[in-house]
């Protein structure tokens, strides 16, 4: 090792410590839509629950014993979150659901996503691939330096394709 | 003794093999970088591919590849947030927030050298404690195991984010859609409304690779504006006086490590999970909290995947019993190359099992090497702007999705949970719960029914059986001092708070 | 006249251009689906045979592995592809028992054999603690008033099988603990977690003769060469010849209505392939036995398997569905 003359014991610790407690401390508002979500997590325990109740019961180690404690736990959990969330105030001047959940960037790389899924079955994998990268690459930096994403986009996917098609004889779909 | 000597020499004067195991360490860390190809993928391509060749050279390549791709997978969790394999999901928990602080090279210096160090401590267990741990890990009954996978859930109280509750209900999620497909041991379908897709279960791998790779692409469109971060590249490779003050938590994780590869059936995974979660229960001044960058909390799971190396080689080298996937499929590799591994390889092939330790070493000492020559190019990959790197990291993600089972469904299910991921996040609850629940769901489910069958589904004698059993005893006390060290009382006497 | 040469030539026309696509298979890479994971047996018998079809086909095989739903996952993307055999299934028994067991429609009878490969026996093993040491003495034990725990691979498997073979023949009752597989299940009985396990002659050979595990019997009618102390089960029993031969097995097949020269081609192919020496040691090493049925008699060995195999699911109370409902013929 290099620099085992190097007297002070150089440590990573020695960064200035961010003691970020953010996280540990409760928001007095709640976020748009999170009664919303702790709700469409209720309902995909009760759903959970629900499916349980027609598998093979009976015994202690039936097929139907965690899906019917893990859907339970669901429900138990939620609905406190859901309840201490009604507690809480609703925020008064903070952005909308929509443009919570959702800002532009998002919206476009979403909507990429899904087009990219429904174009992959029939114009398979390397050319909807490409066309994902290019337009993802020129949107997000606001249509500068085109070339430079075409370039980019055609050296990883060649890359990738040398990776899995050749050396792991993968059949791409 | 001298002969043993001599069996592990063989690899040092054979220069085709020495190359074979730096080209497979090479090869290794990329495989194991990539999400979605694994080491198992690797190793079952190598069996065809040498089919050929001479035993000695088709093992050392396939134990280069081993020690390589299990540090590979760490890369990409520290740089992206993409753990490149289940064993890397609690070393991104730490290092991903590092790379953010512009330490990546740092992080994967000390990652390189601790594992190489953890590595190296498998093997020596390996070599001198083989057959006691052998017999030791076949007294696991279901019980215990199911014990373990409890031990792992509770790390959901470590990774959960601030808000246990949420984390939770996360984990519960992931437990519940581990449930999905047909229940292996009666062949009943669950949750599947005969669609042969949902029968085939839902995969961890894409899951894991949704909800940290794609969802972390999402999220970080949130913020356009922010720059990524500069990496400062000075001093990679860790003083003498850090790595000596990561010793003794090295060694225990370690171990941790090599008996949990030892275990028939457990491997890197578990083990990283579960030494990360002993590290931040019982490490008093870390360098930062944890769950902000804490180097302790890339140390401990980093040298527990490494130990599990040497430790998944104890029970297929002595009994012939697979400690983790890899080793399974050096067994048919055994076979098909004319070997009988069962109890009497070790007396029949004694060659081999030296031959596998030297191996192993010489692989650990190239892994050194390669590691740290790569840290500074992996550790630019961050400073690209991710208007460039996210597309690349989406693509990535997709590729690697569909090769591990060669599944187009599967990409639809990585996008989805990517989707659900970034929502998650957004509303606070952590997605590591979910993909721990994912793991160790199944693990749990069919532990505990085995050991429910075993009392004949009798209540009172499944109970005894958790204080009757000196390892069961031990490891219930265990899980309820964990659970009583995340108390206030606890903490406030060892002078956490 | 003119005419007739006219005909003649257009059917000589045909018959060389069919000729040359006969000549033609394989013309491009072949895939391998693997019914089970990396490192389990039909993944073994896979990467063992194919290397050496291979270089006879003189086309690569790209082998993947497709587990899940005990193969019916493997088995469907064969069946829901083309008839042209360029998607080959390498597979283990577990189709016969996919329509009682209600994992899904298909069975064998969706697929055409290219070979049926490699068979095994089965062993009931005990761990060496047991205090019964013959299998006289360990259907005295079942008997008894405690129950033995039983591992199994799961409702349907080998083991699970074997287990209801001695219920009909005996009557006994075991708890059964399931385990994921052969392997893992021979590891809990090693380890005392469970009395017992059928285990297939591949898995238990290496155990028995390092005193690991206890060999009772053999479930086949002449002892075999890989374990000669152990007794087959008829020299004790011969009521159980009913069911045998019987074991598991792993085959390659094509979707229903591969063009019988394509199958004519695979099955030389494997045939061939099977000759070949190392494939020999690798079937010896893994305590099985070369088969090698084609065609026909192929076909009829899956029959007669499919009915032994439901028909004992099905007595012993592990079928969804009747085999009645499938015309799945009662064994004699």
């Amino acid at each position: 090792m290099s620099d085992l003359s190097s007297s002070l014991p150089e440590a990573p610790e020695a960064a200035p410590a961010v003691k970020d407690l953010s996280v540990f401390v409760p928001e007095a508002h709640r976020r748009p839509g999170e009664l919303g979500a702790a709700a469409l997590g209720f309902l995909l325990g009760a759903l959970g629950y629900y499916f349980a109740l027609d598998m093979t019961s009976g015994e202690y180690s039936s097929p139907s014993v965690f899906p019917k404690f893990a859907s339970a736990l669901i429900m138990a959990c939620t609905g406190v979150i859901l309840l201490r969330g009604l507690k809480k105030d609703k925020q008064k001047d903070g952005p909308g659901l929509a443009a919570f959940l959702l800002p532009m960037d998002v919206v476009v790389v979403l909507i990429l996503l899904v087009a990219y899924c429904v174009a992959l079955p029939w114009l398979r994998f390397v050319p909807s691939s490409f066309l994902f990268m290019v337009i993802g690459m020129v949107y997000l930096q606001r249509g500068k330096n085109i070339v430079r994403a075409v370039l980019i986009s055609a050296a990883s996917l060649a890359v990738l394709v040398a990776i899995f098609r050749y050396l792991f004889m993968v059949i791409l779909p | 003794m001298e002969q043993s000597f001599q069996y592990f020499l063989i690899p040092f004067l054979s220069w085709e093999m020495m190359l074979l195991i730096w080209a497979g360490v090479f090869a290794g860390i990329w495989v194991g970088a990539i999400p979605g190809l694994s080491v198992t993928m690797a190793a079952s391509l190598l069996i065809s591919f040498t089919f050929s060749w001479d035993l000695n050279h088709a093992l050392a390549l396939i134990c280069g590849v081993f020690v390589g791709g299990v540090y590979g997978g760490s890369i990409t969790a520290i740089l992206l947030n993409i753990p490149g394999a289940p064993a890397a999901i609690a070393t991104g928990i730490e290092g991903y927030p590092l790379a953010q602080l512009g330490e990546a090279g740092k992080a994967i210096g000390l990652c390189t050298t601790v594992s190489v160090f953890a590595s190296f401590v498998g093997i020596l267990a390996l070599s001198v404690a083989a057959p006691v741990i052998a017999n030791f890990s076949l007294k696991f009954s279901p019980r215990d195991f199911f014990l373990l996978a409890v031990m792992g859930i509770l790390l959901i109280g470590s990774i959960g984010g601030g808000d246990p509750v949420k984390g939770v209900a996360a984990g519960a999620v992931g437990v519940l859609l581990s449930m999905v497909g047909m229940d292996p041991s009666t062949g009943e379908l669950r949750y599947t409304f005969g669609n042969i897709h949902l029968m085939a279960g839902i995969s961890f791998v894409t899951a894991m690779i949704g909800l940290f790779g794609v969802s972390e692409a999402l999220t970080q469109f949130r913020n356009a504006g922010k720059k990524s971060p500069k990496q400062n590249l000075d001093r990679i490779i860790p003083s003498w006086a850090t790595f000596v003050k990561y010793l003794p938590l090295s060694i225990r994780s370690s171990l941790l490590g090599v008996f949990i590869g030892a275990l028939p059936g457990t491997g890197g995974d578990v083990a990283a999970l579960l030494a990360y979660d002993q590290a931040k229960r019982t490490v008093r001044n870390p360098s930062r909290p944890f769950g902000t960058g804490a180097y302790e909390g890339i140390v401990a799971p980093e040298t527990a995947n490494k130990g599990a190396i040497g430790g998944a080689f104890i029970p297929m080298l002595t009994l012939g019993i697979p400690g983790d996937a890899v080793t399974a499929i050096i067994i048919g590799a055994l076979y098909i190359h004319g070997l009988k591994p069962g109890p009497m390889l070790m007396i029949e092939t004694p060659h081999l099992f030296w031959m596998i330790v030297s191996c192993l070493s010489i692989a650990s000492v190239a892994l050194m090497v390669l590691g740290l020559v790569s840290v500074k190019p992996f550790a630019k990959i961050i400073e690209i702007p991710k208007e460039i790197i996210m597309p690349v990291v989406i693509i990535l993600s997709v590729i690697g999705t569909y090769a591990i089972q060669n599944s187009v469904v599967d990409i639809f299910y990585m996008i989805g949970f990517g989707i659900l991921g970034y929502f998650m996040r957004l509303y606070g609850y952590a997605t590591g719960p979910m993909v721990l629940g994912l793991i160790l769901g199944p693990m749990l489910d069919a532990n505990y029914r085995r050991a429910m069958q075993g009392a004949e589904n009798q209540l009172l004698p499944f109970l005894e059986g958790f204080v009757t059993n000196p390892i069961s005893l031990f490891l219930t006390l265990s899980i309820v001092f964990l659970v009583f060290s995340q108390t206030k009382v606890y903490r406030r006497w060892r002078g956490f708070e | 006249m003119k005419k007739r040469a006219a005909i003649l030539v257009s059917v000589l026309l045909v018959l060389s251009i069919a000729g040359a696509a006969m000549a033609a298979y394989p013309e491009k890479s072949i895939q391998g689906l693997i019914q089970w994971g990396a490192g389990g047996g039909t993944d073994n018998f896979a990467r063992a045979v194919t290397p050496l079809v291979e270089k006879i086909l003189g086309q690569t095989i790209i082998l993947q592995n497709r587990p899940g739903a005990s193969g019916a996952v493997a088995t469907t993307m064969v069946v829901n592809g083309a008839a042209d055999g360029y998607t080959l299934l390498y597979g283990a028994e577990n189709p016969a028992n996919y329509r009682v067991l209600d994992l899904s429609p298909l069975s064998f009878h969706d697929l055409d054999p290219v070979v049926i490969a490699v068979e095994g026996a089965v062993v009931i093993c005990a761990n060496p603690e047991t205090p019964y040491n013959t299998m006289d003495e360990f259907v005295e034990a079942a008997k008894g008033e405690k129950k033995i725990r039983m591992a199994t691979s799961g409702v349907g498997g080998l083991p699970y099988v074997a287990g209801a073979m001695m219920k009909n023949i005996h009557g006994t009752e075991f708890n059964y603990i399931q385990f994921d597989g052969d392997g893992p299940g021979a590891t809990a009985v090693m380890g005392g977690h469970a009395d017992v396990m059928p285990l297939a002659l591949s898995t238990s050979v290496e155990y028995i003769k390092a005193g690991r595990l206890k060999g009772l019997a053999v479930l086949t009618t002449k002892r075999v060469p890989q374990l000669p102390d152990v007794p087959a089960i008829t020299e004790i029993y011969p009521e159980y010849a009913q069911y045998l031969p019987w074991g598991p097995f792993y085959g390659v097949f094509a979707k229903k209505g591969t063009p019988a020269d394509v199958l004519a081609t695979l099955s030389d192919a494997f045939t061939k392939a099977m000759e070949d020496e190392r494939f020999e040691e690798f079937v010896k090493n893994s305590g099985g036995f070369k088969n090698g049925a084609t065609g026909t008699e192929a076909v009829s060995y899956l029959e007669k398997f499919e009915s032994t195999a439901s028909w004992l699911i099905y007595n012993a109370g592990g079928a969804k569905k009747s085999p009645a409902e499938f015309n799945i013929p009662e064994p004699k």
